[in-house]
C-alpha cells in the first residue's frame, strides 16, 4: 500500500507538472516521450532481426505422369484378351484397348513383339459408338465386356504413324513361295551369354515399334478445382495376316505400353 | 422502564445503522482501491514484460548496436550469409510469396536473400538454356503438365552457401523451413498470376516432409538428417562453406535396404529408416482403415537396440510384402505430386 500511495504521489506529481506545461510544450513532451519509446523499441528490434538471417529458394515439383492403360468400356487391363485369331477366317482381327491418364500433354504408344507368326500389327485411333448397330452399320470393332455386353468403337481411316526401331527384312521360304517378313535385330539388345555369340533365337527378338509423331492426348479441358486434365483415348489394335500364315500352334508375345512424350 | 429500553433499542438500532453505512463506504473505498491497484498493476505488468523483453534483446543484442544520444547505430549483423551463382528459375515466385527476401549474394544489410544457385548447387532450378530465358519460353516450363525444370521421385542434389562471421568465434544455429505450394493453372494448362496458395493439408506435408529429405555435414564429417532441431556451425573465426544434401528417395526399397543411392552413406540411410518405421504413416499412403501399429517401431536413444527392433520388423514390410508397401510409398509421391506444385526451402540462421 505504501509503493502505492507513494507511486500515486509520483504520478500525480507528473500529472501537475504536465497539466502547468503550456500547449506547445505539452505537445513536445508527448512527442519526445513517444519518440523515445519507439527508438528503444526499434533499438531492441534491430538487436534482435540482426541476429537472425535467411537464405531461401523455390523449386518446382513435377506432376507425376498418371498414365495407364485400360480395355474397352473404361474396363480394367485385365479384361484385355487377345483371343479367337482364326487365320483361316478372314484376314484380321481387330482388339480395343485404352489409354488413359491426367495432366499429359503427349504420349507414344510403343508395342514390342516377338516374330514367330509372319502377323502385322497396325493401330487405329477409335471412338465410341452408342449408336453402332451391328446389323445396320459397318466397320464398327465390337468389345465385350465383363458382363457380356457389347461395345462399339470406329477405327479412324487411317493407321496411327509410327515405325519400328530394330526392324530387318527376311525373306522366307514357304512352300515354294518366298514371303517377306519382318524380324528384329539385336541392336537393343545385350548378348545373353556371351558378346561373341548370338545365342538368342531370331524370332525371339523382339520388334520394337513406336507412335512418331507422339499422340496429342484429347481430353477434357483442365478443371480449376481437381488442377487436373483427363482423357481417355480409345484404340484398336489390328492383327493382320497374309495368306502364308496358318493356324499353326506358334506363340507370339505382344507387349503394348504407353509413354509420356 | 420500558421508555429505556426502547431509547436503548433505538441507540443500538441507530448504532447498527452506522457501522453498516461505514461497511459500505470501507467496501466502496476499498474496491475504488482495488480498481487502482489493478490498474496500475496491469501497467506494472505491460512495463515488467517490456523490461523482460528488453533485458531478453539487450542480453541477445549484438556489440555494434546501441543508442547514442537521440540516434540509433546499427552495425553489422555478428555473422551474414553468402551464396554465389545465379538466381533461380522461380525467384520471382519465391518474392511475390514471402517478403523480405532480397536478389543479393550475402545477407548484409538484408533480412534475407533469395539463394544463389550453380550448376552443383541448386535443385533443378536454374536455367540451363542457351542465352536470355524468354517469358514464352518461362511459361511453357511453368505449365502444370511440364516436365522441365522441376523434382521428380529419384532426383537429389544439393545447395551451398557459406557464413560469414562478423564476429570472430561466433557460433550459429540453422533450421530448414520447407513449406508446400499450390499454383493455379488456366484451360490451356499454363500458370495463371495468381498467388502461390501455401499447402496447409497436413498429410500431403508429411509425405512431402518424408521423401523429400535434407541432410547436412555435423563435425564427424557425416551426412545427418536435418531434422526440426536444426545444426550448429560453432566457433567461426573465417568463412566457412556450408552445405546442405537433398534428396527424393524414389523407392521405399532404399530406405528398407538403408541405401540411400544418392546420399552414398550408410548411417544417414539408417537415419531414414529408424524415421520410417517410428513413423510409416507419414512415408506411406492409405486409403481406408489400415493399421501400421505392427511394423512401427518405437524411438529409443539407444540406437542399437532401436535397430535390433527394426531387423525384427523388416521382413513385414520387405520380400513378399514390399508389394503393398511399396505401393503406398510411391501412392504417397503420387500425392505430393498432384497436391504441391512449388516448394519454398528456407534456411534460418541465427546467432547462439
Amino acid at each position: 500500500m505504501v509503493i502505492i500511495d507513494k507511486s500515486k504521489i509520483l504520478f500525480d506529481r507528473f500529472k501537475n507538472w504536465y497539466m502547468n506545461l503550456c500547449k506547445r510544450d505539452k505537445i513536445l513532451s508527448a512527442c519526445a516521450l513517444a519518440m523515445t519509446i519507439i527508438i528503444i523499441i526499434s533499438s531492441f528490434t534491430s538487436a534482435w532481426l540482426s541476429h537472425q538471417k535467411r537464405i531461401a529458394t523455390m523449386a518446382k515439383i513435377n506432376s507425376p505422369a498418371k498414365l495407364s492403360l485400360k480395355s474397352g468400356a473404361n474396363e480394367d487391363i485385365i479384361q484385355f484378351k487377345m483371343a479367337g485369331i482364326d487365320t483361316e477366317n478372314g484376314n484380321y482381327k481387330d482388339f480395343v484397348f485404352c489409354v488413359e491418364g491426367e495432366d499429359i500433354s503427349n504420349y507414344n504408344i510403343q508395342i514390342a513383339h516377338t516374330t514367330n507368326i509372319n502377323f502385322t500389327y497396325t493401330v487405329y485411333q477409335a471412338t465410341p459408338d452408342i449408336d453402332y448397330d451391328p446389323a445396320v452399320d459397318n466397320g464398327g470393332v465390337e468389345y465385350i465386356t465383363a458382363d457380356r455386353d457389347s461395345v462399339y468403337y470406329m477405327p479412324a481411316n487411317n493407321a496411327l504413324s509410327g515405325a519400328y526401331v530394330n526392324e530387318q527384312n527376311e525373306v522366307f521360304n514357304i512352300s515354294g513361295n518366298d514371303v517377306n517378313r519382318k524380324i528384329g535385330t539385336t541392336q537393343y539388345a545385350e548378348p545373353s551369354y556371351d558378346d561373341s555369340s548370338d545365342a538368342r533365337q531370331k524370332y525371339a527378338e523382339p520388334l520394337y515399334w513406336q507412335t512418331n509423331p507422339a499422340i496429342i492426348a484429347d481430353g477434357t479441358a483442365y478443371d480449376i478445382d481437381s488442377h487436373e486434365r483427363s482423357f481417355q483415348n480409345y484404340y484398336v489394335l489390328r492383327v493382320s495376316w497374309g495368306s502364308d500364315v496358318r493356324n499353326d500352334k506358334e506363340t507370339d508375345l505382344i507387349y503394348i505400353t504407353a509413354q509420356v512424350s | 422502564m420500558d421508555e429505556k429500553l426502547n431509547k436503548e433499542n433505538l441507540l443500538q438500532e441507530g448504532v447498527e445503522e452506522q457501522i453498516k453505512e461505514t461497511e459500505i463506504e470501507n467496501k466502496e473505498e476499498v474496491k475504488k482501491r482495488l480498481i487502482t491497484l489493478y490498474k496500475k498493476g496491469a501497467m506494472c505488468i505491460i512495463g515488467f514484460t517490456i523490461i523482460i523483453l528488453g533485458a531478453m534483446a539487450w542480453f541477445t543484442k549484438l556489440p555494434g548496436v546501441g543508442t547514442n544520444g537521440m540516434g540509433v547505430t546499427m552495425s553489422d549483423s555478428p555473422f551474414e550469409l553468402k551464396s554465389l551463382g545465379s538466381d533461380g528459375l522461380y525467384d520471382e515466385f519465391l518474392s511475390d510469396t514471402v517478403a523480405g527476401y532480397e536478389n543479393e549474394t550475402t545477407t548484409a544489410g538484408a533480412y534475407g536473400i533469395m539463394w544463389n544457385l550453380t550448376s552443383t548447387s541448386q535443385m533443378n532450378n536454374l536455367y540451363s538454356g542457351n542465352g536470355e530465358l524468354t517469358s514464352s519460353e518461362f511459361r511453357e516450363i511453368t505449365r502444370s503438365d511440364s516436365e522441365e525444370y522441376g523434382l521428380k521421385p529419384g532426383d537429389n542434389g544439393q545447395l551451398d552457401f557459406s557464413i560469414i562471421p562478423n564476429t570472430s568465434g561466433i557460433s550459429v544455429s540453422m533450421t530448414l523451413d520447407v513449406r508446400g505450394y499450390n499454383a493455379t493453372f488456366d484451360a490451356t494448362s499454363h500458370k495463371t498470376n495468381d498467388d502461390l496458395t501455401l499447402v496447409t493439408d497436413t498429410v500431403v506435408n508429411n509425405y512431402k516432409s518424408s521423401h523429400i529429405l535434407f541432410f547436412y555435414k555435423g563435425t564427424d564429417n557425416k551426412k545427418h538428417l536435418l531434422t526440426a532441431d536444426g545444426f550448429d556451425a560453432d566457433n567461426l573465426t573465417v568463412e566457412t562453406p556450408k552445405t546442405i544434401y537433398w534428396v527424393w528417395i524414389p523407392t521405399l526399397q532404399q530406405i528398407l535396404d538403408a541405401n540411400i543411392e544418392a546420399l552414398e552413406d550408410v548411417d544417414a540411410s539408417k537415419e531414414v529408416r529408424r524415421m520410417f518405421f517410428e513413423n510409416p504413416g507419414m512415408f506411406l499412403k492409405v486409403t481406408g482403415n489400415f493399421s501400421f501399429a505392427g511394423i512401427t517401431v518405437a524411438h529409443n536413444d539407444d540406437v542399437a537396440t532401436e535397430e535390433a527392433a527394426i531387423a525384427e520388423k523388416l521382413d513385414l514390410v520387405s520380400g513378399r510384402n514390399y508389394s503393398t508397401y511399396g505401393s503406398m510409398y510411391n501412392d504417397a509421391d503420387q500425392s505430393i505430386g498432384d497436391h504441391i506444385n512449388y516448394i519454398l526451402v528456407e534456411l534460418n540462421a541465427m546467432a547462439k
